[in-house]
C-alpha cells in the first residue's frame, strides 16, 4: 500500500538546513495497524503528515498504491487524501459551531454524497459508536472521550482505506483511551489500515507493528502480531 | 449546501456578538445612508425627465462678453425673437415664451387666494407633457386674456364641482385684471422643476406692458421644441446665423441651447460654458455615501481577519477532512452575505425611520416604493457591492490557511495580514478625516456667509414683495407704519438689495472706453431714506434728499461703478443714462448686491418711487414682535381682507444658499457617522489585539512595566496610523475643498487650524476608543494571563 524511499524533510534555518526526517525507508501493507513511537522531536508527526499528504517531503519517493505520490500535483494529492484517508487528532479538532451530527456529516458533504445516503451513513455510525443520544449536542457539551469518539466517527464516515491518528488518546484518561483503541482494533479487523503516533506503550500494544523513530530516522521496526487481513494484491 | 452555510453563518454570528454588533451597526447605518442617497439621486435624475418630447425641448440662452473679459450667459431673450426663430429655422417647430412673477391675488366670487403662477404662451401645454383635463387649448390660444388652472387650484377656486363651474368663468387678478378660465390641467408632479398653479396667456402681458415687445428688452424665458431629426449643434449654428439678422443682435452676442431635461442638474453656466450645478452636490454625496460604505466594509474585513486565528483551526480541520479551498471560500462568503443581508433589512427599517428628516434636509420628494423594480435593483446592487467589498478579502485569507501549520498548534500571526489591516485602518481614518475636514470647511464658509458684513444691515428688516394692490396704497401704508410702535424706518426698493436682478449697459460717460461697451451696471430704484433703512454708508458726496427737485437729474453710484468710470472728480461727473443727462451726486460704499458667489458688480441707484416693488421695514432691535403686530394691524386697517405675506430679510439671504445649507447639514451628519463607524471598528480591532497580546503584556508586567508603559505601548501603534491617515488626507482635502471654495467670489481660506483641529478631534475620539481596551489589558493581573498557557 505504502512505500517510502529515502524520504527526507528539512527546514531552512538561515543558511543551514535542519533535518526533521532523514533517509526514511518504509513499507506498509494493507491491513496493518502501525504505531510510530519515539521521543519528542523525532519527526513522528511530520512523517504522519507526509503519509497523510497534508505535507510534502523535501526529497525521496512516496508510492501510494504504486502511484508516485511525490510526483502528483497538489490537486491530485488532495483528491487521493480525500478519497483514501481519514485523520484523527490529539486535540479532537471538532468544529465548534457544528453539532455532533453535522461534524460527522461534513466529510460526506465535501464528497458530494446525496442527502438520503448521508442520513443513513451518519445514522449507522452514530449507532455503531453508541452516540445517537449526543447527535444534537455541540462539541463543548461533550467530555473529551466523547469528543474523540466523534472525531473518530468523522474520520471513518467516508470509509477510508487508511486511518491516520496523531496521539489520539493524548488528552484522554486511560479508560477513555482504551475505548478508542478498542475501536481502532475493530476498524482494523474490518480491513482499515491504521497508522498512529503515540508515546504510550499500552496503546502500541493494540497494533500489529511498532516503528521507532529517533532523530528523523527509523531506529527500530518490529512486527508484534500478525495483521488481521491479507493484501488483496498478495 | 447553501442552507447549511447559512445556518452555520448564523451560529457564528451569534457566537461572536461583539463582532456581529459592530459589523451590523456600521453596515446598516452606511447601507441606509447609501440607500437614501440613491433614492435622492434618483429623484434628482428623474426631475424633468417625464416629458414626451424629452430632449427635443431646449432652453434658449443669450450670451455676451462683459467688459471684464468674462462671458455672461442669461436665460432671457427678447419676446419677438422666439417667433422669429420658428419662422426662419425649420428645425424649430415651436417656441414657448414664458415669464415668471411673484404670487398674485386671485379673486372668484369675492374670495381671495394668493397663488403662484406664470405667464406662458398656451403652446406651453403642447410642448411640455402637462395634461389638459377639462376645457381645451384652442380657447386658451384664441383668447389673450385666458387663464389655465391646475386641478387643485380649480378646486380651491370653484369648489368640488369645479368641472361644471370653472370653464368660462372669470378670475380677477390683483383687483384689476380679468381673465377667463379656458382649461384645467392635471396637477404638475413634484418631479417637475417648472411649477405653477395657473398659467396666464403671455399675450396679456404684451398688451399691458408694451415695452416687452421691444427687441432691446430681454425679459422672456424661451423654450424651443426642435424637430425629431434636429441636431443640437447644427440648430445652434443656425440660431446664431438667424439671430445675427434679427433686430436684437448686437456685436459679440450669441445664442446657446441646452436640452431641457439636462438643465435641472447642469444649471450653472460659467464663462459661456455649462459647468455643472446640482450634479456637483449629487456627486459629492454619492461619493460620501460610498466612503461610509467603504468604512463599514473595512470594519468587517478587519474584524474578520483579526479574529482569523480563531477560525484558522476550523479551516485546517475542514481541509483535512476534505474541503477544497473553493468550498471554504463559499462558506465564508455566505457569512458575509448573511451579515450584509441582515444589515440591509435593518437599513431599510432605518431608512424608513429617517425618511421624513431626509426629505426635509434634501428638500426632495424621496420615497421608498416597494413595488418598484428599481428599488429592488438598488437593494440587490447594494447587497452585492457590500458582500463583495467586505467578504472577499477575509474569505481569501481564511481559506488560504495551510492545515499542517495550523494543526501543529502554533497559530501563525501573519505579518502581511496585520500590515494590510493597518493599511485599511489608515484608509478608514483618511476617509473619516476627509469628511470631517470637509464638514468643518463647509461650516466655516457658511458661518462666514452668515456673519459677513454685506455693507448693509440685513438684520431686523421685514420684507414685503408688493403686488399691484399694495403698490396702489403704498404711500398710505408707509405713512401709517412710520408712526407704528417698534418700527424705525420704512423704505421701498425695486428689488431686495441683496438680490438685485436688473441691469443695463446703457450708462455712458465722456471717454467711456470700448472695453466697457457691454459692461452691465446693476440697477436699483429706491427713495431717499434707503441709506437710513439699510444702513448703507456713503463714501463720497450725499444720497438723495427728500423733496429735492434737482435730484431727479442726479445719480448715485457704488464704489465699483465709480472705479470703472475712473474719474478723479467723480462727483460733478456728468453721465448719460438712457439718453438722459445726469449728475453723480454721491458714492455709496460697496455692498453685496447678489450672492457671495459673485463679485460685487457696479451699481447705479436711481431715485424713483414709481419703480419700486418691494418694501423694507426696519424694526427697532428687540421689538420685532411689536413691529409685526403693528404691521399686521396696519394692513388690516388699510387693506381689509388682504392676506399679507412678509419675510425676514436675513432669512431670505440664507435661502440664497439653500444648496450650501443642505451641504452643511449633510456633511455634518456624514462626518459624525464616519467617526462613529470607524471608531466602532477600532474598538473591535483593539479588543482583538489586546487579547492577542495578553501574554506579552503579562510578561512585560512581571518584568516590571508599569500600567502607563503598557498603555503607551498599545496606543503608540495606532497613533502612528492616525498620523499616516492625516498625511494622506490633507492634500486630498486641500484639492477637493479648494475647488468647492473657489466657486465663491468671497470665501474663507484653508488654514492649518482646520486640519489640526480635525486631526485633534479624531485623535481624541479614537484615543478614547482604543484606551478602553488598552486600559483593561494594562490593568489586568498578569498571573491570570500567564496561568492559561
Amino acid at each position: 500500500m505504502i512505500k517510502l524511499v529515502d524520504i527526507e524533510k528539512y527546514v531552512r534555518n538561515g543558511l543551514r538546513k535542519s533535518w526533521i526526517l532523514n533517509q526514511v525507508n518504509l513499507e506498509i501493507r494493507e491491513g496493518e495497524f502501525v504505531t510510530i513511537m519515539g521521543p519528542s522531536g523525532a519527526g513522528k508527526t511530520t512523517l504522519l503528515n507526509i503519509l497523510g499528504m497534508l505535507d510534502s517531503a523535501s526529497g525521496g519517493e512516496y508510492h501510494f498504491y504504486d502511484e508516485p505520490a511525490h510526483k502528483l500535483s497538489e490537486r491530485k494529492r488532495h483528491d487521493t487524501h480525500k478519497h483514501y484517508m481519514g485523520f484523527v487528532f490529539q486535540a479532537y479538532h471538532l468544529i465548534d459551531d457544528l453539532t455532533v451530527y453535522e461534524n460527522i456529516e461534513t466529510p460526506l458533504l465535501y464528497r458530494g454524497i446525496k442527502s438520503k445516503d448521508r442520513k443513513s451513513m451518519v445514522a449507522d455510525i452514530l449507532d455503531r459508536f453508541s452516540i445517537v443520544a449526543k447527535k444534537d449536542l455541540f462539541p463543548e457539551q461533550l467530555s473529551g472521550g466523547q469528543q474523540q469518539l466523534v472525531g473518530v466517527a468523522r474520520a471513518v464516515i467516508h470509509k477510508p482505506r487508511l486511518l491516520l491518528a496523531d496521539e489520539p488518546t493524548g488528552n484522554l484518561h486511560t479508560k477513555q483511551g482504551d475505548q478508542i483503541m478498542e475501536l481502532f482494533r475493530e476498524l482494523n479487523d474490518d480491513g482499515v489500515t491504521i497508522i498512529q503516533v503515540t508515546h504510550s506503550e499500552r496503546n502500541a500494544s493494540f497494533g500489529t507493528r511498532i516503528i521507532e523513530l529517533v532523530d528523523g530516522n527509523v531506529r527500530n521496526d518490529e512486527i508484534i502480531r500478525e495483521r488481521a487481513t491479507q493484501d488483496v494484491a498478495e | 449546501m447553501i442552507k447549511k452555510n447559512l445556518t452555520l453563518a448564523l451560529r457564528v454570528l451569534r457566537r461572536h456578538p461583539g463582532f456581529t454588533f459592530i459589523s451590523l451597526l456600521g453596515l446598516s447605518i452606511s447601507v441606509a445612508t447609501s440607500l437614501l442617497i440613491f433614492l435622492w439621486a434618483r429623484s434628482e435624475y428623474q426631475t424633468d425627465r417625464f416629458h414626451a418630447a424629452g430632449d427635443r425641448i431646449v432652453k434658449l440662452y443669450r450670451g455676451f462678453p462683459e467688459g471684464t473679459g468674462n462671458i455672461q450667459v442669461n436665460f432671457s431673450t427678447p419676446y419677438l425673437l422666439a417667433d422669429f426663430l420658428v419662422e426662419q429655422i425649420p428645425e424649430v417647430e415651436k417656441a414657448v415664451e414664458t415669464s415668471s412673477f411673484d404670487k398674485r391675488m386671485l379673486e372668484v366670487d369675492g374670495q381671495q387666494f394668493r397663488e403662484q403662477g406664470a405667464y406662458a404662451d398656451p403652446s406651453f401645454f403642447d410642448v411640455f407633457s402637462f395634461q389638459i383635463i377639462e376645457g381645451d387649448l384652442a380657447g386658451a390660444h384664441a383668447n389673450p386674456s385666458s387663464i389655465v388652472l391646475s386641478e387643485s387650484l380649480a378646486q380651491r377656486l370653484f369648489g368640488t364641482n369645479w368641472r361644471r363651474r370653472a370653464i368660462g368663468s372669470s378670475v380677477r387678478i390683483d383687483d384689476a385684471h380679468d381673465f377667463t378660465v379656458e382649461a384645467v390641467y392635471e396637477d404638475i408632479p413634484e418631479k417637475s422643476s417648472l411649477q405653477a398653479e395657473y398659467i396666464l396667456n403671455i399675450a396679456y402681458r404684451t398688451k399691458v406692458e408694451e415695452w416687452v415687445l421691444d427687441w432691446g428688452n430681454n425679459v422672456i424665458k424661451t423654450y424651443l421644441l426642435l424637430s425629431p431629426s434636429a441636431d443640437i449643434e447644427e440648430v445652434e449654428e443656425k440660431l446664431n446665423r438667424v439671430h445675427a439678422m434679427s433686430e436684437s443682435y448686437s456685436e459679440g452676442e450669441f445664442l446657446m441651447i441646452q436640452p431641457f431635461p439636462e438643465a435641472y442638474l447642469y444649471s450653472s453656466i460659467e464663462n459661456g460654458k455649462i459647468a455643472g450645478g446640482r450634479i456637483d452636490y449629487l456627486r459629492l454625496f454619492i461619493g460620501a455615501g460610498l466612503f461610509l460604505l467603504l468604512i463599514a466594509c473595512i470594519n468587517f474585513v478587519n474584524l474578520s481577519t483579526a479574529r482569523s486565528s480563531r477560525r484558522a483551526r476550523e479551516v485546517g480541520v475542514r481541509k483535512v477532512i476534505g474541503a477544497r479551498r473553493s468550498t471554504l471560500l463559499k462558506q465564508f462568503m455566505a457569512e458575509a452575505a448573511l451579515l450584509t443581508g441582515i444589515s440591509i433589512g435593518l437599513a431599510v427599517l432605518l431608512a424608513e425611520l429617517v425618511l421624513p428628516v431626509t426629505r426635509r434636509i434634501t428638500d426632495s420628494p424621496i420615497a421608498i416604493n416597494y413595488t418598484e423594480p428599481v428599488f429592488w435593483l438598488a437593494i440587490a446592487g447594494l447587497f452585492l457591492l457590500t458582500t463583495i467589498l467586505s467578504g472577499i478579502y477575509p474569505a481569501l485569507v481564511l481559506s488560504s490557511f495551510r492545515p499542517v501549520q495550523i494543526l501543529k498548534g502554533n497559530l501563525i500571526s501573519n505579518w502581511n495580514d496585520a500590515l494590510f489591516r493597518k493599511g485599511l485602518v489608515v484608509v478608514q481614518f483618511c476617509l473619516s478625516l476627509l469628511l470631517i475636514i470637509g464638514a468643518f470647511v463647509v461650516q466655516r464658509q457658511l458661518s462666514f456667509i452668515q456673519n459677513k458684513n454685506l455693507g448693509l444691515d440685513r438684520e431686523n428688516i421685514l420684507f414685503i414683495e408688493m403686488d399691484d394692490l399694495v403698490t396702489k396704497k403704498a404711500d398710505l401704508i408707509q405713512e401709517e407704519l412710520r408712526k407704528a410702535p417698534g418700527i424705525a424706518t420704512v423704505t421701498k426698493t425695486s428689488h431686495a438689495p441683496i438680490d438685485v436682478q436688473a441691469s443695463t449697459n446703457g450708462l455712458r460717460w465722456p471717454g467711456k472706453p470700448e472695453e466697457h461697451a457691454h459692461t452691465d451696471f446693476s440697477l436699483l430704484w429706491t427713495e431717499p431714506n434707503f441709506t437710513e433703512t439699510y444702513k448703507v454708508d456713503m463714501v463720497a458726496g450725499r444720497f438723495y434728499r427728500p423733496g429735492t427737485l434737482s435730484d431727479t437729474n442726479a445719480i448715485v453710484l457704488n464704489e465699483t461703478a465709480a472705479r470703472i468710470i475712473g474719474k478723479d472728480n467723480i462727483l460733478e461727473q456728468p453721465v448719460e443714462l438712457w439718453g438722459k443727462q445726469r449728475q453723480v451726486i454721491g458714492i455709496v460704499q460697496d455692498f453685496h448686491l447678489r450672492s457671495l458667489f459673485e463679485q460685487i458688480p457696479p451699481l447705479v441707484i436711481i431715485n424713483d418711487p414709481e419703480m419700486t416693488w418691494s418694501m423694507a421695514i426696519r424694526t427697532r432691535a428687540g421689538e420685532t414682535a411689536t413691529a409685526i403686530a403693528a404691521l399686521e394691524e396696519t394692513f388690516a386697517e388699510v387693506m381689509p381682507g388682504y392676506t399679507l405675506e412678509y419675510q425676514f430679510l436675513d432669512e431670505r439671504y440664507e435661502t440664497m444658499y439653500a444648496a450650501e445649507q443642505t451641504t452643511r447639514r449633510l456633511s455634518g451628519i456624514f462626518a459624525v457617522l464616519a467617526i462613529l463607524i470607524s471608531c466602532m471598528g477600532l474598538l473591535g480591532l483593539t479588543a482583538y489585539t489586546a487579547e492577542q497580546r495578553t501574554r506579552e503584556i503579562g510578561i512585560r508586567k512581571v518584568l516590571g512595566a508599569t500600567i502607563a508603559d503598557i498603555f503607551l505601548l498599545l496606543n503608540r501603534d495606532f497613533t502612528r496610523l492616525l498620523a499616516f491617515a492625516f498625511l494622506l488626507a490633507v492634500p486630498l482635502a486641500i484639492y477637493f475643498l479648494r475647488h468647492w471654495l473657489e466657486r465663491f467670489a468671497y470665501h474663507v481660506e484653508l488654514n492649518a487650524w482646520v486640519f489640526l483641529f480635525s486631526a485633534g478631534l479624531i485623535l481624541v475620539v479614537a484615543t478614547l476608543t482604543v484606551s478602553y481596551h488598552s486600559l483593561r489589558a494594562a490593568t489586568a493581573n498578569p498571573a491570570d494571563s500567564l496561568k492559561r498557557e
